[in-house]
């Protein structure tokens, strides 16, 4: 064959042509991968921040009788309380977590700092189907809290920050809410959330559903949370709500008013649907721009082969095989799409990473957070390669021609 | 050295064959001086084509140094012209982008020479042809005597047999083409055997039998008269 070392050192002695080549595979895999990574990028924080309130929770409302009943009028309220909800979860087994839910606006103080916050009372399971977790060394209401109806609360991160000093460490002291003094137990990690009811989980403070009642002498919950152990378990799950709770207040089975469900599960099939027609798109014009750059890729080094045809005569002339001279083009071709694959690569990166840089400062990004472009290395080894094919054939075939045609032929030509 | 009976050329031109050597027999010996002489389309620059083995005759058979050329695949014709033949062209036909020690090397690098024996061997030619000083000059950079000395140089790479040239000084002014005339006679001193293509009579004249060609036949092959 044709020595290698040879081959790069011609490399270099035809800068302007092969940089030509490389410049090109360089632009089309820089183009592509960024912006691919954009794309990722946001597909993931949207991905992410669609599941800040919970993950296939279903949100449940007390509603009212649209159906006379068995002497029960029409528009009568049906009211939900801790017996229904235990009722619901022995009779239903497809329920995987259930809380009831009870909300009011309070006034909270430590020492000389004041706040009115949103305050829930919420069961054990709640936490981990809202995506409540708290920062290491607290932790949620448990089912002692419950019983024993003790004065514990969980607060959220904004009401830390507005409670306690800089980097003072809220577990274990105590803050009084509505006059009463209560422990801190824990302090939700900061995270986003693009859907609410009633407000963001940063701006909460959660007690449990014993201590709420005994502090307001209420049962009615404002409304209740669910989560089905499977998603496909949702819809059947519902109805079985209902038909519970219509025997339970008497109401007709077949009335849908008595409540209110707001199914997440439909609005992520949205979200989902939403991203992946964003993918679509972009996967779209990623070909597309793939298509573009190929192109140019395909005429530089058409262009640049047959400029060499009368290189290639001369070395004909001197006892080239053809063998060698296509292994030359090949070999060449190869090395330049290894670089400029290389270089393009590393410009993605690099405007990636500026990209992520950028400071984003916006309520928007509080809900859904910052999105981080993500480079796909997968993506871009892809691109690579197919742009690498495409420099590869459209050198070859001029190549191939100028290794067979008669070397008087191609030196005679200019 | 060069035996070829009976040759044959004829080209496709759109739809029109024309005949560019109709017949042509040419006996070489090993260490002969020959130009082959004629006005432009009288053929000769086909005769050398085929005589290089750079083209193939449509008919007639070619013995180079004993062997037949004709029917050889097109690398063994490579390997002929790397092993056998070196060419010097009127339009120099050097890598513009390769230096003159790049050039050089060029026929080493396809009979497989290592690195260091091909720098070695193409750095001596140039030494030879006065080129020790411009190793690493590009063609550009070079005169056009300079150019052809390089090419010189990189036909004599492979220690060839017969070197073949296509109007070596056409390009080049009397001192150049001088000087490349009388690089051309020490390799006949040596027992190469050299073949100059021209339609220059003087140039003709130095060597030491001359082929006329006219409209693709030999019209006469002669030694010059004897007044050197």
């Amino acid at each position: 064959m044709i020595p290698f070392r040879h081959v790069v050192r011609q490399l270099f002695v035809e800068r302007t042509r092969i940089a030509l080549t490389v410049l090109a595979i360089a632009w089309g895999t820089a183009s592509i991968t960024t912006m691919l990574a954009l794309g990722e990028g946001l597909r993931i924080t949207f991905a992410r921040s669609g599941k800040g309130m919970g993950e296939g929770i279903v949100v449940i409302w007390p509603g009212q009788t649209s159906m006379a009943y068995k002497g029960l009028p029409e528009g009568q309220p049906v009211r939900l309380t801790s017996d229904d909800v235990l009722a619901l979860r022995q009779a239903i087994p497809e329920i995987d977590a259930i809380s009831g839910e009870h909300r009011t606006w309070l006034t909270m103080r430590r020492s000389d700092r004041f706040r009115s916050g949103r305050v829930h009372g919420v069961e054990p399971e709640y936490g981990p189907m809202r995506n409540i977790i708290t920062e290491p060394g607290g932790r949620f209401i448990d089912p002692i809290d419950m019983r024993t109806r003790r004065r514990v609360c969980v607060l959220g991160n904004d009401v830390v920050a507005e409670l306690f000093a800089a980097g003072e460490q809220a577990v274990g002291q105590t803050v009084e809410i509505d006059g009463r003094p209560f422990v801190v137990i824990g302090v939700m990690r900061p995270k986003f959330q693009m859907s609410t009811y009633g407000g963001p989980d940063w701006d909460g403070t959660w007690i449990p559903v014993t201590t709420f009642e005994a502090m307001h002498n209420t049962r009615f919950f404002g409304n209740v949370v669910a989560r089905p152990r499977q998603a496909r378990d949702m819809d059947r799950m519902k109805t079985r709500m209902r038909q519970v709770i219509a025997a339970r207040h008497g109401c007709n089975p077949a009335d849908e008013e008595i409540v209110n469900f707001w199914d997440t599960l439909e609005g992520q099939t949205v979200t989902m649907n939403i991203l992946l027609g964003l993918q679509v798109v972009l996967g779209i014009i990623g070909g597309l721009t793939l298509i573009v750059a190929g192109v140019g890729i395909a005429n530089v080094m058409y262009v640049s082969v047959t400029n060499a045809t009368r290189d290639i005569g001369i070395r004909l002339a001197v006892g080239a095989r053809g063998y060698q001279i296509l292994g030359q083009y090949i070999l060449e071709a190869l090395l330049a799409t290894a670089v400029g694959g290389a270089v393009g690569i590393g410009v993605s990166w690099l405007l990636v990473t500026l990209v992520g840089l950028i400071p984003m400062e916006a309520d928007f990004f509080r809900f859904v957070g910052r999105p981080i472009p993500i480079l796909s290395f997968t993506v871009a080894i892809i691109v690579v390669i197919v742009l690498g094919v495409i420099g590869l054939v459209a050198g070859y075939f001029p190549a191939l021609r100028a290794s067979r045609v008669d070397p008087a032929e191609a030196l005679r030509y200019e | 050295m060069i035996r070829a009976e009976n040759l044959h050329k004829n080209y496709l031109m759109g739809r029109v064959t024309v005949a560019a050597l109709k017949g042509v027999d040419v006996h070489i010996h090993a260490g002969e001086y020959v130009a082959i002489l004629g006005p432009s389309g009288s053929g000769k620059s086909t005769l050398m084509h085929i005589l290089g083995c750079l083209d193939t005759p449509s008919s007639g058979s070619y013995h180079l140094a004993g062997e037949p050329v004709q029917g050889l695949s097109r690398n063994q014709l490579a390997r002929v012209r790397n092993e056998r033949i070196g060419f010097v062209f009127q339009s120099f036909n050097l890598l513009a982008h390769a230096t003159a020690l790049g050039n050089v090397e060029l026929p080493l690098v396809y009979n497989g020479s290592g690195r260091r024996v091909r720098q070695e061997r193409a750095a001596e030619l140039l030494e030879r042809v006065g080129l020790g000083d411009r190793m690493e000059h590009r063609p550009n950079e070079l005169s056009g005597g300079q150019r052809q000395r390089v090419a010189l140089a990189r036909a004599l790479a492979t220690d060839p047999d017969v070197i073949l040239a296509d109007e070596p000084t056409g390009n080049l002014d009397t001192a150049a083409g001088e000087e490349v005339v009388k690089l051309f006679e020490e390799l006949i001193a040596e027992g190469k055997t050299v073949i100059i293509v021209t339609h220059d009579l003087e140039i003709a004249h130095r060597a030491r039998r001359i082929i006329q060609l006219r409209d693709g036949r030999i019209e006469q092959d002669s030694s010059p008269p004897r007044w050197a």
